[in-house]
């Protein structure tokens, strides 16, 4: 046997046997200790990838600019009915959230986070967040931006970072209302290329444009009344048992640089799992 | 290999996988389709330093795995076994050193490294239910024109700066006498 091909022969064996542990999860700790050490580069890295991204997205042409004020006005005439009701219930959520707090009154506590990888593939809308296990944080848990605007779960946990699933990722499901119903209504799907659909909506129940979908509660570790999106196209005969529709996740997924991962009370690493 | 190159070995790694884990994703389209990574091993390879190679891909592959969103791709695996493929085929096949060998050469190392992902894809998927997406045609393709395209610039700004792969021929002065 030539010395080329046994060399090739040890180092395919090699890789094999690399594989093989690294599958069963052998080589967790030696990870877990290199990803400690180099986390803080990572993050300043994705934080410089991140500013350059949004400076390369660029300006929207004039074109894009009209149809998107058109669609914004018709938004706005909708929503402003809903806004003089609101403002009464607002009046007096605000008393109340003055004395406790939305974080206690929800009972939920958060955990911040950075972004600091994401996929390439547009079919899969995953990132990967700075924060793991060791931070309290669990599988399922709601990922938020801004003022509860729920951007997906997490799905794939280490010791030190996450991987979480946003809504228009292809595996992604979940459990969905109507804005105000606090009832299950359907399931936003995600269909890749930073899509999502509402499915499963009852043929009887009522389905508008502009209706802002929020998540039901229903899950565990999803609280309720997280701002999914809002249904733009309705499709379903009426003949069909179920109806769906396009929906428009409020949050931009290209932009995600600050996450917010909604961590149970009852989770809190320092209360020790006892529910306060 | 000097102690400078192997400095200059480990940096390139260090960054250039930083830079495909953490920064290109980030960018829009075309930008976010390169992969730097392969193509600085193949250079290496152009460099005739395999070893060079071998260990860019061996630390890149590591860092790349610390912080890669889909599971199981097993960078580290997958960046050895390209570059053992990519010397193999230096060393026998292309073994000129110009600019079209580079190109060839980088464009093999992307379809080996296709390969092993649709592999992994393959028997992930069936055997360990693993989530392993392989990129888009579309993305691989651009992957494949900016890897043309840096391979190309890089081949002959080396040339140019260093006179690596410059041919000297002996000439002769002719007595007319």
């Amino acid at each position: 046997m030539q010395a080329r091909t046994k060399v090739a022969l040890v180092l395919a064996g090699t890789v094999g046997a690399l594989l093989v542990f690294r599958l069963v999860g052998a080589f967790t700790p030696i990870e877990e200790a290199l990803r400690f050490v180099t986390l803080p580069v990572a993050r300043a890295v994705s934080t410089l990838g991140n500013g350059a991204g949004t400076l390369l997205h660029g300006r929207p042409d004039a074109v894009q600019l009209r149809d998107r004020v058109t669609e914004l006005q018709a938004q706005l005439s909708t929503l402003t009915v809903d806004y003089v009701r609101l403002r009464s219930l607002e009046e007096e959520n605000r008393s109340l959230q003055a004395l406790t707090g939305y974080l206690r009154a929800s009972g939920y506590d958060h955990v911040s986070a950075r972004v600091i990888a994401r996929s390439v593939d547009p079919q899969s809308a995953t990132v990967l967040i700075d924060r793991g296990a060791k931070d309290g944080i669990e599988t399922g848990m709601a990922v938020i931006v801004g003022d509860g605007v729920f951007v997906g779960k997490v799905t794939e946990l280490k010791d030190r970072v996450s991987t979480v699933t946003l809504v228009s990722d292809q595996k992604s499901r979940v459990a969905a209302a109507l804005s105000g119903q606090h009832r299950l209504f359907g399931l936003v799907e995600g269909r890749g290329n930073q899509v999502a659909r509402l499915t499963l909506v009852p043929q009887a129940e009522e389905l508008h444009s502009d209706n802002v979908i929020v998540t039901s509660g229903t899950e565990d570790k999803i609280p309720p009344d997280l701002v999914i999106g809002l249904v733009n196209d309705i499709q379903g005969k009426p003949t069909d048992p179920f109806k769906s529709a396009a929906l428009q996740p409020v949050a931009q997924a290209d932009s995600l640089g600050l996450v917010s991962v909604l961590l149970p009370t009852a989770l809190r690493p320092e209360t020790g799992g006892k529910t306060p | 290999m000097s102690l400078r190159g192997w400095i200059i070995v480990v940096l390139a790694a260090i960054v250039s996988a930083l830079l495909e884990a953490c920064f290109l994703p980030f960018l829009p389209a075309p930008w976010r389709d390169i992969r730097p990574i392969l193509e600085l091993a193949v250079l290496f390879v152009v460099l005739s330093s395999p070893r060079g190679a071998l260990v860019f891909a061996g630390i890149a592959g590591i860092l790349v795995d610390l912080f890669r969103v889909d599971a199981g791709t097993f960078a580290f695996g997958r960046y050895i076994t390209v570059v053992v493929v990519m010397i193999l085929l230096s060393q026998t096949v292309l073994t000129n050193r110009s600019v079209y060998a580079t190109g060839a050469l980088v464009i093999a190392a992307r379809l080996v490294d296709r390969l092993w992902l649709s592999l992994v894809h393959f028997f992930g998927t069936s055997l360990f239910r693993l989530d392993i997406r392989v990129e888009p045609l579309l993305s691989f393709g651009t992957t494949i024109l900016w890897d043309i395209g840096l391979m190309t610039a890089a081949f002959i700004l080396l040339a140019l700066f260093t006179r690596r792969f410059l041919v000297t021929i002996t000439r002769h002065s002719r007595y007319y006498g």
